[in-house]
């Protein structure tokens, strides 16, 4: 297949298209299996101990805490797996395949109604049995799914867009439970309701996900060096930006009080668990509208700031929420909450592009890729960030004297709850999380990859793969190529100040700078295509003129273009 | 690699570990009930004396009731389709030294009652002085009063259910638990009671254990470790909940939530032996919820019994 990418002065830059449509379907319906998984048991789990199994909130959230042990152990020992992993179908997709049916199984044991038939004992260790194999199951899929789109395409177009695009789906897939359990309550008891849905879930969700892993392919091939178990932490610790950004996200978890604090809310203080979906729908579908135009605010600043903005917004919203108080109807605490929930489609994405940033990042700066180690550490902050905030929520339900329901002994039976805890779980639901909210903002003040720079190291690392592929001979590509650009590489390598010269003589240094490119990439099409019918010839000329360089042939001009972009990548030297 | 799956294992036998201490016996479960009621004994007493102190004060309520009207008590069976009984009314109750003042809202009417030194002085029905009403209606006076003092000096109801607890002996607490915390939460200190009282089939409180730690017990109330329950040994269960709330040396709130478990049974076919077999359960046939929210006399709000 001919090269798409000519280095060739004056002709456009072209990236290829390597991902088809149901690429984007099936990975989309893998994520949204395991964000419906996810969502289950992050909203669900809790409530099911403490008011289906009646075990003490306490041990519930210490449980969770000790699970994050074994998380400490396998999320690692998984992500060097991975990328140990050599096999005809790739390193991450053979455990989504495998891994799927024994995890559906698993979330519906974890939904058993064993109450009455278990004893006091065996209901703690059922819970921590099959929560801690939930665990490691999660692991076993979940770094490998989450590590798919890094090595699913080269193009860094792609790959954010099969993330934008899973992700959307995947908090679809995140309210499945919600729906699942609106739906159930009104037919059946709630511990029936709970095993409906772990069945539900549990039988479809590996299905979907044994599509994703059959047709999503890895074209991204592993950088071959040897990795050991204390790499993953040497990694991040070397990785400073990598560092900066788990750090950030580590502390997104008091967040996530916002949802998991729903069913408390319709349950305790509106007094019918079955408004569940629609007190939350709003919520959810100002969720996913955030995530829409995530990528149309992208273009108008970078995700740093994106990331800071929503989370200030969020937790000014939530405020009000609060101050507004809940005697009032619950469709106006509802419709209040559709205002606070549209940053959060925002947050939600920002921070798994910028993962993949510093994945480039990474390998721009030392020629390795890790993403097994990578994405094993953000599934261990995920499950770390769960944990926290769900010994978080089980500590503040103790300190506001939470009344365990006796359900078990009594169906469905939900007990009074003081005062102080109604004000307490309204508390958990707005002002707390708004307040806390803000600290994650703290370690992002030191992320420093975003707009120039994010440019320089995607244009560095796309030569690079172009050089190794021997122009992408051996890649598999979709479709036509696609311009992204009007300038040579090299012209960006040899020259970067001229790049930003919007005055610059045109096929010298391009019509656009490098930053209008990467923000502004429709715009970058429409230009380019004018170039290329235009201008392309004078570029050329122009370009060896400045150069000095004598090039006859097209043969020449290319090896002289693949000399000098070799040069420049092997200096190392800031561009 | 064999290595590192054994230190695994290890790590995972050591998280493991952390279920012991997880289970309660039955004994350090009634021990801990024991200490909780001790340590909030001091608490218990400084409210109880703000309690008996009080004499300007205003409190509202609405009270909510809730009591399954078709339940077979006899039979212990559960309608296929429970009726509720669900009346409602608001209540207010203004005391300013000998003078009282009663107002109650029941299903469109308003009773009012004025009290001089204990004694009735006038009652009004919608506005209207009236004579005479329903003996069931003056019941109402105090409710604060009549749920907490049987006189000046003696504990009622929630406050007697802790004494009587501290009174019996471990053998005889199978019947009955209480629980008891005092904390602070937000600048308010919180006094909480919860108890459990166990009738049992026509009276019969001696020869075996409602609370069991027999793992052949059916149902496990999940109120704590070790606490079960046999529904067909079972009349009724109440649970009663009492939280008193202090704000800088005042009560600010008082909550009381009751609730009656009966016991029913229904015949169910056991899939696997195509038999049918009499099981017992648990559900709520009355509930109850009252919380007295406490005005003072300050600059911005005025207690006074209002003019006849």
């Amino acid at each position: 297949m001919a090269a798409s990418v000519a280095i060739d002065a004056g002709v456009p830059i072209v990236e290829k298209k390597y991902l088809k449509a149901k690429d984007y379907i099936t990975f989309s319906m893998a994520r949204f299996a395991t964000a419906a998984i996810s969502g289950l048991v992050q909203g669900y789990l809790l409530i099911f101990y403490t008011s289906v199994l009646g075990i003490d909130p306490i041990k519930v959230g210490t449980m969770f805490l000790i699970a994050k042990i074994w998380d400490g152990i396998n999320d690692p020992i998984m992500g060097v797996i991975v990328d140990k992993t050599r096999s005809k179908m790739g390193k991450m997709r053979p455990y989504l395949l495998y891994g799927a049916v024994p995890f559906g199984l698993v979330i519906i044991a974890m939904f058993l109604p064993l109450g009455g038939v278990l004893s006091s004992v065996g209901k703690v260790a059922f819970m921590y049995a099959s929560y801690l194999l939930y665990d490691f199951l999660s692991t076993l899929v979940g770094v490998p799914l989450d590590g798919l789109p890094a090595v699913a395409s080269p193009n860094s177009e792609e790959r954010a867009k099969i993330i934008s695009v899973s992700r959307i789906v995947g908090s679809i897939g995140e309210q499945s439970g919600l729906v699942l359990y609106s739906l159930f309550i009104i037919f059946m008891p709630m511990k029936d309701t709970f095993l409906m849905m772990g069945l539900v879930i549990g039988i479809a969700a590996p299905v979907f996900m044994i599509l994703g892993g059959l047709n999503v392919k890895e074209r991204i091939k592993p950088t071959g060096e040897n990795v050991h178990i204390l790499d993953g932490f040497k990694y991040m610790f070397q990785n400073k930006q990598f560092l900066v950004l788990i750090l950030g996200l580590l502390l997104t978890f008091f967040r996530n009080l916002v949802s998991a604090m729903q069913i408390y809310m319709v349950t305790y203080i509106y007094g019918d668990g079955s408004l569940n979906i629609a007190f939350a729908l709003p919520g959810a579908i100002a969720s996913m509208i955030g995530m829409l135009f995530a990528p149309w605010l992208k273009r108008r600043m970078d995700a740093k700031k994106l990331f800071i903005l929503s989370t200030v917004v969020h937790s000014v919203m939530l405020a009000i929420v609060y101050l507004i108080g809940y005697q009032v109807h619950w469709i106006v605490t509802a419709a209040v909450m559709f205002f606070a929930m549209l940053p959060v489609g925002v947050i939600n994405v920002a921070p798994h592009l910028m993962v993949i940033d510093t994945l480039d990042y990474w390998e721009d700066k030392t020629g390795k890729r890790q993403e097994g180690i990578a994405f094993a550490i953000v599934s261990l902050r995920s499950k770390v960030s769960s944990a926290f905030k769900d010994y978080f929520i089980a500590f503040l339900l103790a300190t506001f004297l939470f009344a365990t329901p006796l359900t078990s002994a009594v169906n469905d039976h939900s007990p009074w709850q003081l005062q102080v805890t109604l004000d307490g779980l309204f508390m958990m639901f707005t002002v707390i999380p708004a307040v806390l909210n803000l600290v994650c903002i703290v370690p992002f003040l030191f992320y420093t990859l975003s707009g120039k720079r994010m440019a320089e190291i995607n244009a560095r690392l796309a030569i690079k793969r172009m050089l190794e592929e021997g122009g992408g001979e051996d890649a598999e590509e979709s479709g036509e190529g696609k311009t992204v650009g009007w300038m040579s590489l090299e012209d960006i390598l040899r020259d970067p100040a001229a790049a930003k010269d919007p005055d610059a003589a045109f096929g010298v240094v391009g019509r656009m700078s490098l930053d209008d490119m990467v923000a502004y990439p429709p715009v970058a099409d429409k230009q380019t295509a004018d170039a290329v019918t235009e201008e392309a010839p004078k570029c050329e000329e122009e370009i060896f003129v400045k150069e000095g360089c004598e090039p006859v042939t097209e043969e020449e001009k290319m090896e002289l273009a693949e000399k000098q972009a070799v040069d420049e990548y092997e200096k190392g030297g800031d561009l | 690699m064999k290595k590192k799956i054994i230190v695994a294992v290890l790590l995972l036998a050591l998280a493991l570990t952390a279920l012991v201490g997880c289970s309660q016996t039955a004994e350090e479960f009634y021990r801990d009930l024991d200490k909780s009621i001790a340590e909030t004994a001091g608490k218990l007493d400084e409210a109880y004396g703000i309690l008996s102190g009080l004499t300007t004060y205003r409190y509202t309520t609405e009270v909510y009731l809730e009591s399954m009207s078709n339940y077979d008590a006899v039979n212990k069976k559960f309608p296929d389709e429970k009726e509720w009984y669900k009346p409602s009314f608001g209540y207010e109750f203004v005391r300013d030294g000998n003078a009282e003042y009663v107002k109650i809202t029941a299903e469109d009417t308003t009773y009012e009652f004025w009290y001089d030194g204990g004694a009735l002085s006038q009652t009004k029905v919608d506005g209207a002085v009236v004579a005479e009403i329903p003996a069931d209606k003056r019941e109402g006076y105090d409710l604060f009063r009549g749920y907490f003092f049987e006189s000046d000096t003696q504990y009622n109801l929630a406050f007697d259910i802790v004494d009587r607890y501290h009174d019996i002996d471990s053998e005889a607490r199978a019947d009955s638990v209480a629980a008891a915390r005092a904390e602070g939460i937000l600048g308010t200190d919180v006094v909480n009671f919860l108890t459990y009282d166990i009738t049992l089939n026509g009276g019969v409180t001696e020869g075996w254990r409602t609370l069991s730690t027999d793992d052949g017990v059916t149902a496990v109330t999940g109120y704590d470790e070790d606490l079960k329950i046999s529904w067909s040994e079972v009349e009724t269960l109440a649970i009663g909940n009492m939280c008193i709330s202090l704000q800088k040396g005042s009560i600010t709130m008082i909550e009381m939530y009751n609730e009656i478990i009966g016991a029913y049974h229904k015949s169910e076919e056991q899939a696997w032996n195509n038999l049918t077999a009499d099981n017992w359960y648990g559900d709520r046939i009355e509930a109850d919820k009252l919380i007295l929210t406490f005005e003072y006399p300050s600059k911005k709000v005025t207690v006074s019994v209002p003019a006849k």
